[in-house]
């Protein structure tokens, strides 16, 4: 049962809320999206980070239904992220090196 | 053959167990009949995630045999819709090698505009990744295109699993931004 919540944050996975607070000011917004829109697909991709953890849980998976109800943009949001995710499957096909981050042991 | 399931167990719980329960007793049976159509088990085990992650929009998920029927149906379309982004990829790169190595020659059906939105796409992921921070395309190539798990990639990367959460987040947005006009 969705429990409305007062605000989108506590319906959001915790990951997304410390990225709003890290992120730095953003250029002025020239495409044709509302806020509520731009702020549906992060938060949509918020949801997509958190649903293909090893550790999702049926609290996330609830909340994330409630998150999808929550507003009428959040279900079609989350349409085009997963369109996006899966388009991102043709990285398979294109010669993109997946290089190593962690520093090479010195001698 | 995937398990009967009779309503009449369910009578106490909430839809949204209903919804559990489907998924977890469904999942081998559309994985097998994604993989007959797609050809590959890890294309299929993706798409049935996919599919999975669209139940949640059911309403009224106390209809076992509809939701079961919607589940298939959704997980084929996606499938369908693969099938032919392969198809119109795998063009494009034949397309580029040809052009390389200065072939000629009749190419299968499938219209110029297709093509031609087809390379496009292909250009504008390849930009987006490649700007990526380091850390955020590391975590999402071996997520999206390696298949690792969250906990396969912290321990790849030297990282927190939280971190790599952050990371294909970030990655996310990053693409999105690139990607959806």
């Amino acid at each position: 049962m969705c429990v409305p919540a007062p605000r989108a944050v506590e319906v959001l996975p915790p990951s997304f809320v410390l990225i709003q607070q890290r992120a730095p000011a953003t250029e002025p917004d020239v495409s044709s999206m509302t806020p509520e829109q731009h702020r549906a697909l992060d938060q949509a991709a918020a949801w997509i980070a958190r649903l293909r953890a090893d550790d999702v849980s049926d609290a996330d998976r609830a909340r994330f239904a409630c998150w999808l109800k929550e507003e009428t943009g959040n279900a079609e949001a989350f349409e085009r992220m997963l369109e996006m995710w899966k388009d991102l499957g043709v990285l398979r096909a294109l010669p993109i090196a997946i290089t190593r981050t962690r520093p090479a042991r010195r001698w | 053959m995937s398990r009967i399931i009779e309503t009449r167990d369910f009578t106490a719980k909430q839809p949204g167990e209903l919804l559990e329960t489907l998924i977890s007793s469904q999942r081998n049976a559309l994985v097998r009949f994604l993989s007959r159509k797609l050809g590959s088990i890890d294309d299929a085990q993706e798409i049935a995630q996919d599919a999975f992650l669209r139940l949640h929009r059911l309403e009224h998920a106390d209809d076992l045999d509809n939701a079961r029927a919607y589940l298939f149906q959704v997980a084929s379309n996606m499938a369908i819709d693969q099938l032919r982004r392969r198809r119109l990829h795998a063009r494009y790169l034949e397309d580029e090698g040809a052009r390389q190595h200065e072939e000629t020659g009749p190419r299968d059906p499938g219209t110029p505009e297709e093509l031609v939105a087809a390379r496009q796409q292909l250009g504008l992921v390849y930009r987006a990744i490649e700007s990526l921070p380091l850390r955020c395309r590391q975590a999402l190539m071996l997520h999206r295109v390696r298949g690792l798990s969250y906990t396969e990639i912290a321990r790849e990367m030297g990282v927190s699993v939280s971190s790599v959460e952050k990371y294909i987040l970030e990655a996310l947005r990053h693409c999105r931004q690139h990607l959806i006009p």
